[in-house]
């Protein structure tokens, strides 16, 4: 009798182990699915992964579909690859899109985001663990298609082209990847999720890296998106400064003003603008602006002296 | 003594500011969009010289790790300073995905198996 408790309690355990315990409450018991309409990118190309290469693998799915058209899992696999850890780790893709002269986009952690970022045209790269919270198998894929009245979930992965997934079963397996997403646009398109903060760091990391052609796109994009934003102005200007055009950075900046007429940022970036054309006077008056919308703050406190002993 | 340690740090913390390849490009002068946002986002702003060291920490990881040196400073550039400081974090926890294997799991699954019906 106990001889055979005994490996049946050990089983009953180790499957509680396997099923996650998962204690965080799933979306899709209250998603919507009749908000929804059944969406396949089928067009969406297909890099069967070699070993350990699911990331080179999804990340090329998501920019050729973006328009990188000569791109391959070869060419990221020395750009994403950590040999000691036989994977490849976030921030790693998200650079290497860059590299790309793409503009990645963390989705916001949901499946609606997912799913509304689909019916837009975009296949969204996921983080999925196939294994459990404490035996992790890590596994990037890229999801091309949502069935709401099957509740299945479409993606290709791995080394299959069209792998089908329940929807519960896909939940699973991107919790535990704590629903990390990313969506690739063409350049001078916004994701369909897109908030405007989110979206701006992703173009201003572009403009970081000085690819300016890339980050101007993006601002000029969000310009259109969010026409009441001052940040892609502002960011056009800082641009149009980093490349010596200091005339249409003071026009960027300007514009940035008319939209947030308090932000002592733009005035001070402004003066700056103005100075370096040789209007001292004008950049003293913006250089005021800025110390007066913020007469304690480390940097545009001391805008007026700063402008002044500038060269 | 006192003084070349002095002169040893300093020496070694130019370096790190002046080598090009792991320096997002400052300004001495405008403000730059990623600063704002950054505060927009959540009211931070790093010191420049932290973020320095911690592109450093995180390239000589990435050799540690097996990436090429060359290779290893644009994967550093093309990164954030928010994904560096993960990095930082923990590149050795942090979820590598890799795909096809045969995990634990699997492994789990088979010993239990055994164990219901074999024993």
């Amino acid at each position: 009798m106990t001889a055979r408790f005994f490996p049946m309690l050990i089983a009953l355990l180790g499957l509680s182990i396997l099923t996650g315990c998962a204690s965080a409450p799933m979306q899709h018991r209250t998603l919507n699915t009749a908000e929804f309409t059944p969406v396949e990118l089928v067009n969406t190309p297909f890099f069967p992964q070699d070993a350990y290469q699911c990331g080179p693998a999804a990340l090329a799915t998501v920019l050729v579909v973006s328009g990188v058209d000569d791109m391959t899992p070869d060419v990221l696999k020395p750009q994403v690859y950590l040999p000691e850890r036989e994977g490849s780790l976030q921030p790693e893709l998200l650079g290497a899109a860059r590299r790309a002269d793409r503009i990645p986009y963390p989705i916001q952690p949901q499946l609606a985001a997912l799913f509304t970022e689909l019916e837009a045209g975009h296949p969204v790269l996921v983080l999925q663990n196939l294994g459990v919270q404490r035996w992790p198998r890590w596994h990037y894929a890229v999801v091309i298609g949502f069935d709401p009245q099957r509740e299945e979930v479409i993606l290709r992965s791995g080394t299959t082209e069209r792998e089908v997934m329940s929807l519960r079963r896909f939940e699973q397996t991107w919790q535990l990847g704590a629903y990390w997403g990313v969506v690739v646009t063409e350049p001078g398109q916004i994701p369909a999720t897109a908030e405007p903060v989110r979206y701006l760091a992703a173009v201003s990391a572009l403009e970081q890296q000085q690819r300016f052609d890339t980050a101007i796109k993006g601002y000029e994009a969000a310009l259109r998106r969010w026409p009441r934003e001052y940040t892609p102005a502002f960011g056009l200007g800082n641009i149009a400064y980093q490349q010596g055009r200091y005339a249409d950075a003071e026009m960027h900046y300007y514009h940035a003003t008319e939209l947030a007429a308090e932000e002592p940022v733009i005035y001070f970036n402004l003066a700056w603008a103005l100075l370096r054309q040789g209007k001292r006077d004008e950049a003293m008056l913006a250089a005021e602006i800025a110390q007066m919308l913020a007469p304690d703050h480390d940097r545009y406190g001391n805008a007026v002296a700063v402008i002044e002993s500038a060269d | 003594m006192n003084k070349s340690i002095a002169l040893g740090t300093s020496l070694i913390l130019t370096s790190f500011i002046l080598n090009p390849a792991v320096m997002p490009t400052a300004n001495a002068d405008i403000v730059a969009t990623h600063e704002v946002v950054a505060e927009q986002q959540s009211g931070l702003n790093r010191a420049q010289l932290t973020e320095q060291l911690q592109r450093e920490d995180v390239r000589e990881q990435l050799v540690r790790f097996g990436v090429d040196p060359e290779e290893a400073i644009a994967r550093v550039a093309s990164m954030t300073d928010q994904e560096i400081m993960e990095l930082t974090a923990g590149i050795d926890q942090m979820p590598a995905g890799a795909g096809i294997s045969v995990g634990t799991s699997v492994i789990l699954i088979g010993i239990i198996i055994w164990l219901i019906f074999f024993r």
